[in-house]
């Protein structure tokens, strides 16, 4: 089951939203929605999920349209938006039940089962309102789950959690994605969860998409970083400078890092030939490591650094 | 669609302004029946003097069934409206405010069906406060003063044109009954205007607000002198004129109209709702 956005725009007056997105999502395997606050996550989900309407474009779920065939579309999906806003007079079977549609012996059956994975069969009938915070989110991922669902989104499933329950989640996620091979989308601002469960990656800066594919592909991708201190860091990083205009040293930028430190961004492994510039020209150098480039770094660079899109 | 209105009801259900409604309205019986005791022999005395006839012993009237149709007067003017549009305005607007419409609506159900199912389950719950408020009143009514075997029903001269009439217990009940149930379909006409209200509204209070006043400034303005054209065609009126069931002989063509308003009203107002909420961005 798939999910796939064809030139999604979404304008609000005249502020744009989303501008010209088309995605494919959904392998079995789980997917990161990254971007900075107000990028754009929150309407696409949205808009995948039939609540919002686009300005232009079109979303198929599993080969329907999301709005004008939302019943059909949404069989085999799930998704929990935002915060899980149950209703805390009922119990958890009454909002499963209402929330979810489901009905029937089969339904119970997966319910029974995925509570049971879920570690909530205990309080299938105590009262919504008095669950904890992890207990919420582990039910809402429940109610995605249900009656059927193939495809999941969770935006922010981590909100609000202290790290054990962050940890619990992530665990849930990739154990259901592994165990049942349901396809998931996580929206999240926690880049180090996202680099730890996601397969693939979706990058969303100002309404468009800067960087879409597999996770491993795209940090790939980027350049490594070079840190080093030296006594005067101002006069090395001008002697730098000119050996790289020089097509000395494979060298894309140099930035001050604090203190007495560098940030040299490397096209090319040159960390030796840095360190024996510096110290012929008469350089103490005292610290020099290599840093490769995580998710966060990606994610500074692709959303301030105008990284052009990238994309399978 | 049977199982979404089951939904939408046991929503409704757990709701704790509903049963502070329910208080509420014993109250208002209680102070309803301070103000009858306290008031019933200047009341005839006063009323004695502008009938256009003379009644002997007005205070053998004084039943549980005349306290019934004089409590009903507050219940479902003024008691019911706001009930009605709290409820609908609740069930798009208040839960668009906590989030739980987005839980819904974003499953495999379409939002005409969505819409619906939460029109017709404000009915139902109508109906049922309706018959519960005319219940109450009758047995509260009837558990203080008893029954009289002929009842006199006051009506107001400018609205029907005549001041009382008397009419056996057995078909004033009746009446009493006909009374609330077409209350109760007068209301569904203020919930489907609520409904309407709270599909354009992210809060349920500017929803709720917006009905009842538009309700009470129909209501002023029916009052008003120059009102006379418009004042048939005007919310309040046809909503509050399950008083024509009083009349003798039962004026059956004046009825049929307020009937087939009231389903304009209901059906131009649902087909709004839907419509609206189908277009609607549920941010």
């Amino acid at each position: 089951m798939s999910v796939e956005c064809f030139c999604l725009t979404k304008r609000y007056g005249r502020r744009v939203a989303l501008d010209d997105v088309s995605l494919e999502i959904g392998d079995g395997g789980v997917t990161g929605l990254i971007g900075p606050n107000g990028a754009g996550k929150s309407t696409l989900i949205k808009i995948i999920t039939g609540l919002v309407w686009p300005t232009e474009g079109f979303v198929l779920v599993d080969g329907f349209d999301a709005h004008r065939e939302h019943r059909k579309a949404m069989r085999r999906m799930g998704a929990i938006i935002e915060w899980p806003a149950f209703i805390p007079d009922l119990t958890a079977r009454q909002n499963l039940d209402i929330f979810s549609g489901g009905h029937g012996a089969q339904y119970r059956a997966r319910r029974t089962e995925i509570l049971r994975f879920m570690e909530l069969d205990a309080a299938l009938d105590r009262k919504v309102g008095t669950f904890s915070t992890g207990m919420r989110q582990r039910l809402g991922i429940t109610l995605a789950l249900l009656p059927e669902s193939e495809f999941i989104i969770l935006d922010e499933p981590t909100n609000g959690l202290d790290p054990a329950g962050i940890v619990e989640i992530r665990q849930i996620i990739r154990e259901y994605n592994r165990k049942f091979g349901v396809s998931v989308m996580v929206s999240s601002h926690l880049l180090s969860e996202v680099e730890q469960i996601c397969d693939h990656l979706i990058l969303i800066d100002d309404g468009r998409v800067k960087a879409w594919g597999e996770i491993g592909e795209l940090l790939g991708e980027e350049d490594s970083m070079l840190i080093l201190e030296t006594d005067r860091p101002d006069e090395a990083a001008a002697l730098l400078r000119k050996s790289a205009e020089s097509g000395a040293l494979p060298l894309e930028s140099i930035d001050p890092a604090g203190g007495k430190r560098l940030r040299l961004a490397l096209t090319g492994e040159c960390s030796g030939a840095v360190n024996r510039l510096l110290v012929e020209a008469g350089f103490e150098v005292t610290h020099l490591a290599l840093e490769r480039p995580g998710l966060e770094t990606f994610f500074l660079r692709q959303t301030t650094g105008g990284g052009e899109s990238c994309s399978e | 669609m049977f199982r979404m209105i089951g939904y939408e009801l046991a929503k409704l259900r757990v709701q704790k302004k509903n049963y502070v409604m329910l208080a509420c309205h014993l109250f208002f019986l209680a102070l309803c029946y301070l103000a009858f005791r306290s008031a019933q022999g200047r009341f005839f005395q006063r009323f004695d003097r502008t009938m256009n006839f003379h009644l002997e012993n007005l205070n053998d009237y004084l039943d549980g069934l005349f306290f019934a149709r004089v409590a009903m007067v507050p219940t479902f003017i003024v008691l019911m409206p706001i009930l009605v549009a709290t409820l609908a305005g609740d069930t798009v607007a208040g839960e668009m405010q906590d989030g739980s419409l987005k839980m819904y609506v974003s499953r495999a159900r379409s939002r005409s069906a969505v819409l619906l199912s939460k029109f017709f389950a404000v009915y139902l719950v109508t109906l049922l406060f309706c018959i519960w408020f005319a219940t109450v009143n009758v047995v509260v009514g009837v558990m203080i003063l008893g029954v009289s075997p002929t009842q006199l029903v006051m009506l107001t001269d400018r609205m029907f044109g005549t001041d009382v009439v008397v009419m056996g217990c057995g078909g004033a009940l009746l009446r009493y009954i006909a009374s609330a149930l077409y209350f109760s379909f007068s209301l569904t006409a203020l919930g489907a205007i609520t409904l309407f209200f709270s599909c354009i509204f992210n809060r349920m209070s500017a929803a709720t607000v917006t009905v009842i006043s538009l309700y009470f400034v129909s209501y002023v303005i029916a009052a008003l002198p120059f009102s006379e054209a418009i004042r048939p065609y005007l919310l309040s009126e046809v909503m509050n004129n399950a008083f024509l069931f009083w009349l003798s002989p039962l004026p059956l063509h004046k009825l049929l109209l307020n009937l087939a308003a009231l389903s304009l009203y209901t059906a131009g107002f649902l087909l709004g709702a839907v419509l609206t909420f189908n277009c609607k961005d549920l941010k």
